[in-house]
């Protein structure tokens, strides 16, 4: 008698699958619907045929239609899904196919510059507002370039504040420790007043690790003139640092020491992560450090005064100022290690997008 | 050194809180870090000296308010006539030497308020003679040595040391000297290393009795550099070489002995003094109206004549504009009047001056073209699909060796920081395989990069550089892919003629295939070899090398290009007229062509030859491309071997190109073309190539 019924159940799955097979659409899906599933369908007589079978039996026969049940279902929602489907996509004149336009476009060989270049420009883009022209110059330096003419002579203990690498001790040829050399270069071609912005890769004698690089960018401002002031120093930088980091930013000016720049600052934010309540980044103090700075230094202009008169500090005046890219990249993109500029992982090089405004309202 | 809030109470008096303290030395921008234990360290910027000493530090808050400074007073017993000889051999170099007897003083452990006092400030504590030495040094900033005076042999000689000298120092280091250090010694030994550290053979220990103490002035350059040489720095070196103050020599020296007095016993004998360092009293003229000008704000006159006064500078009386300003001699950084505007500012605070946005002549100054034509080339090859890269440039032997490059003269760095970074990269790809290897490790796939920068080389013994554009990809072009960038870059910007690419030279190296990339430098009026110049290579590295990387399964293809030949040829610029477009549509033909191997198979003769030909069958407006190389397999090269009567095991390819016929007046007749193309397929058999099919 069971065997009977597991029989019937198993024709009626062919049968089924076979007429569902040609299905088209929903009007003759309906039918089949009826047909097995239906209240005089399949199921019900097989329901009806268990009750009049022996006690011992009915729990088999009834998992069997459970089970058949099941089945039916599941093909008739497929179907159902299918033919739902497949009426959409000829409604808008396709074939019935695997559903292909869901599957992701190819990506394009995209390519990106280095978030260094980036906040470069960014920076760059703020000082061309204010007249600034950029200028570059040799990583290899002469000690004159790099320190002499920069007011620190051999010896000098200043010279502790930049660890140098040397190519040449005898003839002092070196890798230049900041990009100052360029400001004497440029001050050697132009005559004031002018105003420029000199910006390159620079090397300190330093461990590479997350938080030192024996390498690194270095942005520094130029501006000589005839009556330039502390107070034009302060301005320019508060506009610089408004426009980089936001207007709501705090900015500190603290006395500090550099051979070349008298009176010399240290400048510095309130910090950008927490808002000068202190944390981590900050050390707790809630500022950052981001800049030194001062009015350029007699000595350095008589230096330049022994070839070019108009150089005489009687008659001119100016200002500096100097900052690490990275350090200002780090900050601007939350950036723990200094190392990711330099590995060149791509999956952090992509990361990073030209001409989006990183300040929400201003585009830079 | 390490000073507390306790600790400057002392010498400063007056109402103020440690609060006011921290404020105080931050608005001089000495950086203030306050431990637990109210003991703070500063960052003392290398031209203020007269900051490392507590008196110091006090000294230089006497602006901040209504203070006082306040030093004990003190009187030596003189109770010996012991005087001890002095000679100065190089006066140059030790401008003044003081110094005291002290007999039957009894060495031993410090009293504890002292041992505190030194440990505070940093010191370890060693014995009473030696932490008063200390004390003072950190009280007064004269650094002081004490020596065992018995062991001297009688007298002290102040001199220059001879080459390989030795001396062992009280850390017990055995230190070698030269002539340019200066020492201590007696007539028979050295005993010090003036003004770095004393030697272990007159060092004052519990068995001592009878000391000698020095106070002195070296040459601050002879100290600094003594240090630099001998890798020792010491407490005392480092303030030598910034400089003292001479006023505070014999002071400090009779501190010291009043306090040994007091806490050791003894008898102080008479001063014993040598040189004859004496500064002129100079003032520095001073003028309001600079200082206003300077700094772009006025400070009432007031303020500034107050701060000088606390600052101890004597002031010509007068109410003129400018003012002579008489500065202590202990402040040796204040030289020029911008020196004590900054002064002025400071205790201003910077943060009271208004800023103000600078009036300037419109006329911006002009930028570097060097910045502009690599901001341009970033552009391009940003565009044309790479990704920048930026590396360090700094590269190990091992790293150079690699690649087995000759005949540069690579630059090594003579203090490298590690032997990973101790040359200057000589070619700009070492380090870009290197990021290969990276992204490949993490298995980013279809990777493009560039970099500009600089490559490094000997040049007649000159370190020099050169500015520098390297590109590579990995798993994305092949050769010809690649190569179509180049001459994309090269056509398009630099070179428009000739039209058919860049022509290439192959080198085969144990590393990998150079091909260099060869263009026309007449552009280059003052060349040494007008004609062609090599701009660069495109490099393909072999498998020897790609398994050093890790890279062996991968398709790396590598480029660099001189970018100073580049810019000196310079950008094309925008015609003011463009190509007129033709109006007739160009007709194509496809062939596709059997080339045989050989000097002729090179595709820079197979156009010229076609150009060439004496029935022109090609009109110079013509224009022929390369549109698919195909690689025979064994069975279709054995067919086209017998079809076109080449020998067995010649290598052969084969190459589809396209060719567009146009004329501007239109005549072209499909019989023209006909008889053009039969023409090129007859000739093409001079060079060994084969027509294979035509597609019309
Ligand atoms: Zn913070």
């Amino acid at each position: 008698m069971s065997n009977e019924i597991i029989g019937k159940i198993k024709e009626t799955v062919e049968l089924a699958e076979k007429e569902i097979k040609n299905i088209k659409n929903n009007d003759e899906l309906e039918q089949w619907r009826i047909k097995y599933l239906g209240r005089s369908g399949f199921i019900l007589s097989f329901t009806r045929e268990i009750s009049s079978m022996h006690d011992d039996l009915k729990p088999l026969a009834g998992k069997e239609i459970n089970k058949l049940k099941k089945i039916l279902t599941g093909l008739y929602e497929e179907k159902k899904k299918e033919i739902d489907l497949s009426y959409v996509i000829n409604e808008l004149g396709h074939k019935k196919e695997v559903l292909i336009y869901t599957y992701p476009g190819r990506e394009p060989d995209f390519a990106y510059f280095h978030p260094i270049t980036i906040i470069t420009k960014s920076m760059i883009n703020i000082f061309k507002k204010m007249g600034f022209g950029i200028w570059t110059g040799p990583e290899i330096e002469t000690d004159y370039y790099n320190f002499s003419a920069l007011n620190t002579p051999e010896n000098h203990p200043a010279r502790d504040m930049w660890d140098t690498f040397y190519l040449d001790y005898s003839k002092g040829i070196l890798l230049r420790t900041h990009t100052s050399p360029i400001q004497i270069r440029t001050m050697e071609r132009f005559k004031p007043p002018f105003r420029i912005i000199a910006v390159g890769k620079c090397f300190r004698k330093d461990a590479f690790d997350s938080s030192h690089s024996p390498v690194f960018h270095q942005m520094e401002g130029l501006m000589v003139g005839f009556d330039i002031n502390f107070a034009h120093l302060k301005g320019a930088l508060i506009y610089f640092l408004r426009e980089l980091f936001g207007a709501e930013i705090k900015v500190r000016f603290l006395p500090a020491y550099f051979p070349f720049t008298e009176p010399s600052a240290e400048i510095s934010i309130s910090c950008v992560i927490c808002k000068g309540k202190g944390c981590s980044t900050c050390g707790g103090t809630g500022w950052l450090e981001i800049l030194g700075a001062g009015m350029i230094h007699p000595e350095v202009f008589k230096n330049i005064a022994r070839k070019e008169p108009s150089y005489s500090p009687d008659k001119i005046t100016g200002f500096a100022f100097g900052m690490g890219i990275e350090r200002i990249a780090m900050l601007k993109y939350c950036i723990n290690d200094i190392r990711h500029f330099y590995n060149n992982d791509i999956r952090f090089l992509t990361q990073f997008r030209l001409n989006l405004g990183d300040n929400n309202e201003i585009l830079l | 050194m390490k000073y507390s809030y306790e600790g400057i109470k002392k010498y400063l008096q007056g109402n103020y809180s440690i609060g006011d303290l921290k404020n105080f030395l931050e608005r001089l921008g000495l950086n203030p870090v306050i431990n637990s234990f109210k003991n703070f360290e500063l960052e003392i910027p290398s031209n203020r000296p007269d900051l490392m000493s507590a008196a110091g530090i006090a000294k230089s808050l006497l602006p901040f308010g209504d203070f006082q400074f306040c030093f004990p007073e003190f009187q030596i017993s003189h109770s010996t006539e012991e005087k001890f000889p002095v000679e100065i051999y190089s006066l140059q170099d030790c401008y003044f030497y003081a110094g005291r007897v002290i007999k039957n003083t009894k060495v031993s452990s410090s009293p504890d308020w002292l041992k505190q006092q030194v440990e505070s400030a940093g010191f370890r504590s060693i014995n009473n003679i030696v932490d008063i030495t200390n004390f003072v040094f950190w009280e007064l900033g004269q650094p002081l040595h004490a020596f065992n005076k018995s062991i001297l042999d009688s007298g002290i000689i102040v001199r220059k040391a001879m080459d390989n000298e030795q001396i062992i120092t009280l850390d017990g280091v055995k230190r070698i000297l030269n002539r340019e250090i200066l020492v201590i010694a007696d007539k028979s030994r050295t005993v010090a290393i003036a003004g770095i550290m004393g030697g272990i053979n007159t060092e004052v220990n519990e068995k001592t009795t009878d000391i000698f103490i020095e106070s002195a002035f070296f040459n601050p350059f002879l100290i600094r550099k003594g240090s630099k040489f001998l890798g020792l720095r010491t407490e005392a070196s480092s303030k030598f070489e910034k400089g003292i103050d001479p006023q505070m020599i014999i002071i400090a020296l009779d501190r010291c002995c009043r306090l040994i007095e007091e806490i050791a016993g003894g008898k102080t004998g008479p001063l014993v003094l040598k040189g004859d360092y004496k500064k002129e009293k100079e003032s520095i003229s001073f003028s309001i109206t600079k200082l206003k000008n300077y700094l772009g704000y006025n400070i009432p006159v007031n303020f500034i004549k107050e701060v000088f006064n606390k600052l101890g500078f004597e002031l010509s009386d007068d109410n003129s504009d400018v003012i002579n300003v008489f500065v202590k001699s202990d402040r040796q950084d204040i030289v020029y009047d911008v020196d004590l505007i900054e002064e002025i500012a400071k205790y201003y605070g910077y943060d009271k001056i208004p800023e103000e946005i600078p009036e300037v002549v419109i006329k911006p100054t002009e930028d570097d073209s060097a910045y502009l034509f690599l901001d341009k080339i970033k552009e391009i090859f940003t565009h044309l699909g790479f990704t920048e890269a930026i590396n360090l440039g700094l590269i190990s032997r091992e790293e150079i060796n690699n690649f087995e490059m000759e005949e540069l003269k690579f630059l090594e760095i003579l203090n490298p920081v590690s032997v990973n970074f101790s040359y200057l990269r000589p070619s700009m790809i070492i380090e870009l395989l290197k990021n290969f290897q990276y992204n490949s490790a993490y298995k980013n796939e279809n990777i493009a990069l560039f970099e500009t920068g600089n490559k490094y080389f000997l040049l007649d013994n000159i370190p020099a550089e050169r500015m520098t554009l390297s590109f590579g990809v990995m798993d994305r072009d092949d050769l010809f892919a690649f190569k179509g960038k180049i001459e994309y870059f090269l056509k398009t910007y630099f070179f428009p003629e000739p039209d058919y690419g860049t022509y290439l030279e192959k080198d085969e190296q144990n590393t990998g295939i150079y091909y260099n990339i060869i263009v026309d430098n007449t552009f280059n009026l003052l060349a040494e070899n007008p004609g062609k110049i090599n701009l660069g290579f495109i490099f393909e590295p072999l498998s020897v090398l790609l398994e050093k990387y890790d890279l062996q399964s991968k398709k790396i293809f590598l480029a660099q290009m001189d970018l100073e030949l580049l810019k000196s040829k310079g950008f094309l610029k925008n015609f003011f007229d463009h190509n007129k477009i033709p109006s007739i549509p160009s007709i194509r033909r496809d062939l596709s062509l059997v080339v045989k191997a050989g000097p002729k198979s090179d595709w820079g003769y197979i156009v010229q030859f076609l150009y060439d030909l004496e029935s022109k069958p090609l009109n110079i407006k013509d224009k022929i491309k390369v549109f698919d190389i195909y690689y025979f397999s064994d069975k279709e090269k054995k067919e086209l071997w017998e079809k076109f009567g080449f020998e067995e095991n010649t290598d052969i390819i084969g190459v589809g190109i396209s060719i567009y016929f146009s004329n501007e007046e239109g005549n072209l007749t499909k019989d023209d073309i006909d008889k053009n193309v039969h023409e090129i397929v007859e000739a093409f058999k001079k060079i060994n190539i084969r027509l294979r099919y035509e597609q019309i």
